[in-house]
């Protein structure tokens, strides 16, 4: 039991190109695998977790022999995966026990994130935390563990701001449509234009939930393509103006050189529909909407330099935020560590005790033939006390340690090698 | 009973403060459970204020309302009630925060100046009175409240113009749910205060004889109710649900109330219990 290692080996975007980053991701039959070959070496492996996404794939590990888990890890991603990551490879980041602990809690949070604050990795370390679960063997040490950075992640998501904002144009324009509207699916979406990025928004835009779109573009090859994936309807531009009456939000994403939406298009068109409120996101370039539009009350109009602004100040914010977020690993990286500590001190006692008594009983065994029974009596006794005594401060000095947060495997470590607890351990008792 | 009576005016600022910090925890770091919170608090403070303007009305005898100070506690329990019923339909407790400041200033102010020794006039023994009054606070809370959805509403619309989003463009919930609060705070407004103005009326013809009488309080409530009832058409029939809607809305009761503090001012003699 005693002298286990929590430890981590991570190849993320910060030190592994996507290539790399492609080549070494897991999917969860793979990870099932990996947990299933892992565990046949019981002798090296106590427990292993995986996490891989696109951005990052790590293992973590409970194990005796910290020294030859990467060399282990080599050998079966070459055999699992036909993948020598020794080779041409970049250095993981490894870490031990409480850097270890603190790195998956910071990633659960969003903190380890390309993008910062991103809400997307919760979910994968909920995933691989399942995929564990569902194994058959079990991982006490580590399900604690991901259970912990959950709750930190949650955490960091409910008392910070740190995964709050728009972080890419789309998710702006998205939030911006959040902030006027609240429901979606009876909203009508005009999307002028059927390139590429009209259909990332229009994308963006039906995962909220929105139903009807209307799609607008010269081309009727590609505005009947874009709209037969969302079962939208496809409209010539010279229509745009009797789509305007019934859109609540419009995108333009074209090239065209002129404007397509003028003033007089919206002031005809609000008349018309009784100055209901709509929202225009002009993320073209050059611009299709005319600037003036914007000072009508009635209308939310945005052009791409006004949406990269809100990635920015969005951006800004999240950075204020590391400080708080990191307190919340922190505090949680330290409930943990204080469970795990236990886990360590206890065995180390009742072994500490152990190897005391069995002095104490090998010694006592020598004077059976030498004293009489009631001298025998007297001895034992005696020696009994002399350990109780012996032992009295080292044992609750150990627990104040622990309890304070103070105890370290370093120091857990040194107590077992100064008395030879490993060898005494493996001893028949 | 006194002695209940004084540990409440004591103890019911405290819920609403408690209520109030919760509501502006849950406006700044939008954490569910403590939206949950608050709106117990409130429903606890409600609770406690009903039982309070209850045993007040059992022990000394007349309805709640004698001196301005009473009348502002019992107007603090009509925004509490209409506020919470608005929250529970919508769903939505981020603008807590606005209505919990008023009740809490009004009923601090109210606990902390209020004097059981007047003797109130002898009309406000009568329970009809009571009911009158009680509707008839209610419905004015219920306009002001929708004036303040529509303040809300213009002010929310400035900051995502000016793409400068700030604490009011990160707390606030979207232009449509605050159209749909004040909506709905105005409708229960307009059915409310109108209940309260026919039982005036009513009582007023059985108490005193006469259904109307030339009064610029009662002759400004009556043609503001019917103004509302007028808007409110008018709003529908156009679906002016938007920022036309929230403009009607606000200055709409800034005149009604502006209007009422002037008549205050200038008439002393009717609607007065001391």
């Amino acid at each position: 039991m005693h002298s286990l290692s929590i430890v981590l080996i991570s190849y993320s975007h910060k030190n592994a190109d996507i290539a790399f980053r492609d080549q070494i991701a897991l999917n969860s039959d793979e990870i099932i695998h990996f947990i299933e070959v892992a565990m046949i070496d019981t002798k090296i492996m106590k427990e292993i977790a995986v996490i891989s996404t696109c951005n990052r794939t790590e293992f973590y590990f409970v194990t005796q022999a910290p020294t030859q888990l990467f060399p282990w890890l080599v050998e079966k991603y070459t055999t699992i995966r036909g993948v020598d990551i020794n080779r041409d490879a970049p250095t993981p980041l490894t870490q031990y026990d409480r850097d270890a602990v603190m790195h998956l809690m910071a990633v659960a949070g969003g903190l380890e994130s390309m993008m910062l604050g991103e809400n997307q990795i919760l979910i994968q370390v909920k995933s691989s935390y399942k995929l564990n679960l569902s194994s058959s063997y079990k991982f006490p040490i580590l399900n604690r563990l991901f259970q912990d950075a959950i709750r930190a992640g949650k955490s960091i998501r409910t008392k910070t701001a740190l995964c709050q904002g728009a972080v890419s144009i789309s998710m702006a324009a998205v939030e911006l449509a959040r902030k006027i509207y609240s429901s979606f699916s009876k909203r009508n979406v005009l999307i002028i234009g059927a390139g590429e990025t009209a259909e990332l928004v229009a994308l963006h835009f039906h995962r909220l939930g929105v139903n009807h779109f209307i799609i607008a573009n010269r081309d009727k090859k590609r505005r009947e393509n874009l709209a037969s994936k969302y079962d939208a309807q496809p409209i010539s531009l010279e229509r745009i103006a009797d789509a305007l009456q019934e859109a609540d939000i419009v995108v333009t994403a074209t090239k065209s050189p002129t404007y397509l939406i003028t003033n007089d298009i919206i002031a005809t068109v609000l008349k018309s529909r009784n100055q209901r409120s709509i929202l225009i996101i002009d993320i073209s370039s050059p611009r299709n909407v005319e600037p003036e539009i914007a000072d009508i009350p009635e209308v939310f109009l945005y052009n791409i330099s006004d949406l990269r602004q809100v990635v920015i100040e969005s951006l800004e914010k999240r950075n204020k935020e590391i400080p708080a977020a990191e307190a919340i690993v922190k505090e949680v990286a330290e409930e943990f560590m204080d469970w795990y500590r236990a886990l360590e001190v206890v065995p180390t006692i009742s072994k500490l005790a152990g190897y005391f008594d069995h002095i104490r009983t090998q010694e006592l065994g020598k004077y059976i033939h030498k004293a009489s029974e009631k001298e025998y009596q007297h001895l034992d006794e005696l020696s009994r006390s002399i350990v109780r005594k012996l032992l009295h401060y080292p044992i609750s000095e150990l627990r104040k340690q622990n309890h304070k947060g103070d105890l370290s495997v370093t120091k857990i470590d040194a107590l077992w090698d100064l008395f030879h607890l490993r060898e005494f351990d493996k001893k028949p008792e | 009973m006194i002695q209940f009576i004084h540990a409440i005016d004591v103890f019911l600022p405290l819920v609403y403060a408690i209520s109030l910090g919760t509501y502006l925890s849950f406006f700044l770091v939008k954490n569910p459970t403590l939206g949950r919170f608050a709106s117990h608090f409130l429903f606890l403070g409600i609770l406690v204020h009903i039982i309070f303007l209850g045993s007040k009305w059992a022990y000394f005898g007349f309805f709640p309302i004698a001196s301005s100070f009473a009348s502002l506690s019992m107007l603090a329990l009509a925004i509490g009630i209409v506020y919470y019923i608005v929250e529970k339909i919508v769903k939505e407790g981020r603008t807590g925060i606005f209505f919990l400041s008023i009740i809490f200033v009004f009923q601090l102010i109210s606990s902390m100046f209020i004097k059981y020794d007047q003797i109130p006039n002898q009309l406000l023994s009568d329970p009809k009175f009571g009911v009158h009054t009680t509707f008839t606070l209610l419905g004015i809370s219920a306009l002001a409240i929708s004036a303040l959805y529509g303040l809300m509403y213009i002010m929310l619309v400035k900051e995502i113009k000016s793409r400068h989003f700030g604490v009011i463009y990160d707390g606030l919930p979207s232009l449509e749910i605050l159209g749909k609060m004040g909506r709905y705070s105005t409708v229960v407004g307009i059915v409310v205060l109108g209940i309260g103005i026919l039982l005036g009326h009513l009582w007023a013809y059985k108490v005193l004889g006469y259904f109307f009488k030339f009064d610029p309080k009662i002759v400004i409530t009556d043609i503001a109710w019917l103004a509302y009832v007028g808007g409110w058409i008018i709003v529908r029939k156009k679906r002016w649900y938007g920022l036309r809607g929230s403009m009607i809305t606000f200055w709409g009761f800034l005149l009604f109330f502006t209007l009422m503090v002037f008549v205050n001012f200038i008439y002393k003699g009717f609607h007065k219990f001391m």
